[in-house]
């Protein structure tokens, strides 16, 4: 029995399908709301799953030059980054399916494999739009990381432990948005960082690259970068409500926390002009960074005076 | 795109064109980056070469004047409007008032919906798309008032020879000035826009910078003359139309770089709106055409006309008969084309793109199919029965 | 072979000449290109056409845009015919609120102008089009690649000469334009 629960883990829920529909939906509202703050139509709601089911059924073209084990592989291990960090996070408003000790640090960086992924990606193919974009995109990863992981510190050291379970009760109370606004502020940031959301999305700046490192995926392997990048945002997005805004308790407060997050998220991305790459590492080595060691510094005074 | 491995050291060419998101109309430029810094640019032209100069040779000259007009898809009517202009001159007849007030409204109100869609245009080269989506959704008011008053939303064919197709009535005037109206509110808050959102200025102060020395050297015209500081319109240097009586109040900037060009463009927009109540309000009455013999005396003649994108000129010879003997056109996007690719050098990838818009290069625009049942009734076709009559036309092809 | 007036002769009988006052700065135009001209027509009060020997093409060039009078708007080529075996190549220069033009005629079979690059750089992007429509040669522009033309175009057919027949034409045994 337990394998078959570990399989119905994997496959349906929290991971596998459920994470595929629940990525497309999100994709979907945060694709509707930006399109109805710029005063469009949008999309309707079965945009996205019309996109991917498209893109699966359409020929994948793998260029000359490239490695074409890697070529294939790339898009599969990026989508499988994020769906194993589904697992540790409390999907849904549940607990996590597992749990161990120091499993934030794992979930931050299978966030990360996207955009190694990516950038490998990019670099793989001889295209030349694809060899600036995968450049940016790790140029990109360096100056957002640091930043990121400084921000989701801040929990984390308060609660004096790295299980995301385990932080999610402690700090049950107090919002830490309202002790720790810096590092929510940068952990939303990040995240925008992270998926390549729009002030910061000079990798696959269209205007410029044309589609940045994915210029030369078409079919299937576009299909799963797209989900892949659908699907970390449903896990940053609960990963950043449960740590900042009081945890999630049931399916309902997941609900409304996450589509909260999504809508700041959307404003944002509506009001922004594009970045430069050297304005984006700019901003989080010269802000980003030195506001989130701040917090820190706060935080280990301000704890160390308590106890 | 061109040859794929590039070996010449670390240097790398990115081309650009003939097919890219950042163009709407094809043209070819290669960069030469060194990581993220241009070092050399070039561009190749021609892939809308369509010999115009050459088919009006064989046309008349009202024939010639609906081809011109064809030759851009945005500002259509200074093409026509100056070979009707040209005829006039050669014939050496004059248009009556109300004639040429119509044709200098019309100037103004292409004028707005062009530096609208350069406004939309130029915000999504700088992934700026909300500015993008609004800036087009308001330049619908002025297309539906072009649609309103000549039946078409892009050629207008608003011009004949010896003077206008057209005539405003006073139900379209009211319409005409509540379209300016809200277009004159709007451009304010776009004026506010790009002069003051932080994250834009990242993008354009100081980018791009000309002064305004390279600008002469360059032969630079219209805005982007303009924002460098040199005093360059022909509707206030050489008066045409009806610009005598409505004057223009020239606008410049000195900055040189593409905020300058963007704030430039968008008080030009306020400007078109004054002149467009002026003129609605002061129309002239009158005739609308003179009579111009078919066949023009041999003569030639030199038309300039300040195009929403700066100085269009046009040379034209008769020989007598009712076809001219040679037109030759310079829209003003040539000698702007080559300050652009200087102007990139030494910049970031990133901001060629901007640069390039910066100047507002020629961009063909989409269309609603209309079908004209009568002069004044125009009927709107849905998608649907647009790929209808598509599908139809190809089965009933053989 | 004189390069004088009689080339303009149809330009010339349009208007009265030297009754219409031109405006100052299209008058000062005139007065500096005085020495180097062979004929001045005017028409009207804005435009001025000066015709030019070819050697004293950049001298004029220069005379204009040198003294801050005026600048290139453009560079139109005209084909006079086979009959007329002539080119005109006509340079305008805005000068104020008029239009001066400097006319200067080349034979057709031998079309060689000097490039005006050194007085107006952006001058080189016209004389592309002059090399490339009409097959003038204008010997020392600095870029000498086509700017217009697709790169299969074929070498010495010039689209835009007046005796020019397009391939479907050609291919024709019996052209209804038989102009060559």
């Amino acid at each position: 029995m337990d394998v078959l629960r570990q399989l119905l883990i994997i496959a349906i829920f929290p991971g596998g399908i459920f994470m595929l529909l629940i990525g497309l939906v999100y994709a979907w509202i945060n694709g509707k709301l930006i399109a109805r703050l710029q005063n469009r139509v949008g999309p309707r709601w079965f945009q996205p799953f019309a996109d991917m089911l498209k893109l699966i059924t359409k020929e994948e073209i793998v260029p000359e030059g490239t490695n074409k084990l890697l070529f294939e592989l790339l898009p599969i291990v990026a989508l499988a980054g994020p769906m194993t960090a589904a697992l540790y996070v409390p999907m849904a408003g549940l607990r996590p399916s597992s749990s161990f000790q120091g499993d934030l640090i794992v979930t931050i960086y299978l966030l990360s494999l996207m955009t190694l992924c990516t950038g490998f990606a990019g670099a793989n193919t001889r295209d030349r739009f694809s060899t600036i974009g995968a450049t940016r995109a790790l140029t990109q990863l360096f100056s957002y990381e640091a930043p990121f992981l400084l921000a989701l510190l801040g929990p984390a050291i308060v609660a004096g432990t790295w299980q995301i379970s385990e932080i999610i009760t402690t700090n049950q109370g107090l919002w830490l948005v309202v002790t720790q606004p810096i590092s929510f502020v940068i952990a939303i940031i990040g995240l925008m960082g992270k998926l390549e959301m729009h002030p910061f999305d000079a990798p696959e700046a269209k205007t410029e690259i044309v589609a940045g490192a994915l210029t030369e995926y078409s079919g299937r392997g576009l299909a799963l970068f797209k989900v892949g990048h659908y699907v970390e945002l449903v896990i940053g997005l609960t990963l950043v409500a449960a740590l900042f805004l009081g945890g999630l308790a049931n399916p309902l407060m997941f609900l409304l926390k996450t589509l909260g997050l999504l809508l700041g998220i959307s404003f944002l991305e509506a009001l922004m002009t594009r970045l430069r790459i050297d304005q984006t590492v700019g901003l989080w080595w010269r802000y980003g960074s030195v506001l989130a060691l701040l917090q820190l510094v706060i935080l280990v005074i301000w704890s160390t005076l308590v106890s | 795109m061109a040859e794929i491995s590039s070996d010449n050291g670390r240097k790398f060419t990115i081309p650009i064109g003939p097919q890219h998101p950042a163009l709407k109309e094809p043209g070819h430029f290669e960069f030469v980056v060194d990581g993220e810094v241009i070092q050399e640019a070039s561009v190749k032209l021609g892939y809308a070469h369509r010999g115009i100069e050459k088919i009006v040779e064989d046309r008349n000259y009202t024939q010639a004047m609906y081809i011109l007009e064809r030759v851009c898809g945005i500002c259509s009517h200074v093409h026509a409007s100056a070979l009707a202009m040209g005829a006039e001159q050669l014939a050496g007849v004059e248009a009556p008032p109300r004639a040429r007030a119509i044709r200098t409204l019309v100037y103004e109100l292409e004028r707005i919906h062009s530096h609208l869609l350069w406004l939309g245009v130029a915000a999504h080269e700088a992934g700026f798309e909300a500015l993008f989506m609004y800036s087009w959704r308001d330049r619908e008011t002025i297309m539906d008032i072009l649609e309103e008053i000549s039946g078409s939303r892009v050629h207008y064919s608003v011009n004949a020879i010896g003077g206008v197709r057209i005539d405003i009535s006073a139900e379209s005037a009211q319409n005409i000035l509540k379209a300016v109206d809200f277009l004159e509110e709007r451009s304010k808050h776009y004026l506010n826009v790009v002069s003051s959102d932080r994250v834009f200025l990242q993008r354009s102060r100081g980018i791009g910078v000309m002064s305004p020395e390279e600008g002469n050297r360059w032969g630079v015209v219209g805005p982007v003359a303009r924002a460098s500081g040199i005093k360059r319109d022909v509707r206030v240097d050489a008066p045409y139309a009806a610009y005598d009586i409505f004057p223009v109040t020239m606008i410049t900037a000195s900055e040189g770089d593409l905020e300058a060009r963007f704030t430039v463009r968008v008080r030009e927009l306020l400007e078109s709106t004054r002149l467009v109540r002026e003129v609605v309000k002061n129309l002239p009455e009158g005739e609308l055409t003179t009579k111009v013999k078919r066949k023009i005396p041999p003569a030639e003649t030199v038309v300039r006309i300040e195009a929403p994108r700066g100085e269009l000129m046009y040379y034209m010879k008769s020989n007598g008969t009712d076809q001219p003997e040679r037109i030759h056109g310079r829209t003003p996007t040539i000698p702007n084309m080559a300050s652009v690719l200087h102007l990139t050098i030494g910049h970031q990838l990133a901001d060629a793109p901007m640069i390039l818009a910066g100047i507002d290069p020629c961009f063909s625009c989409n269309d609603r199919a209309v079908v004209l049942k009568s002069q004044s009734h125009s009927d709107l076709w849905s998608w649907d029965q647009l790929r209808q009559y598509g599908i139809d036309r190809y089965h009933g092809r053989t | 072979m004189p390069e004088d007036a009689k080339n303009t002769e149809e330009t010339t009988e349009e208007l009265v000449e030297e009754t219409v006052a031109l405006i100052p700065q299209v008058e000062a135009a005139r007065e500096v290109l005085e020495p180097l001209s062979t004929s001045t027509t005017a028409s009207g009060t804005k435009l001025l056409y000066v015709a030019v020997s070819l050697d004293q093409l950049n001298e004029a060039t220069e005379a204009i845009v040198g003294s801050g009078l005026g600048y290139l708007i453009s560079i139109t080529p005209v084909d006079l015919g086979v009959e007329e075996n002539q080119f005109e190549v006509l340079y305008h220069f805005g000068v104020g609120p008029g239009v001066v033009t400097i006319r200067i005629t080349i034979p057709r079979d031998e079309p060689v102008i000097p490039s005006v690059c050194e007085q107006v750089p952006s001058a080189t992007y016209y004389e592309r089009e002059l090399m490339e429509m009409f097959g003038i040669d204008v010997t020392d522009t600095p870029n000498r690649t086509r700017l217009y033309l697709p790169d299969q175009w074929p070498q010495g057919i010039y689209p835009m000469r007046k005796d020019y027949v397009p391939r479907s034409e050609r291919q024709l045994p019996e052209s209804k334009k038989d102009k060559v």
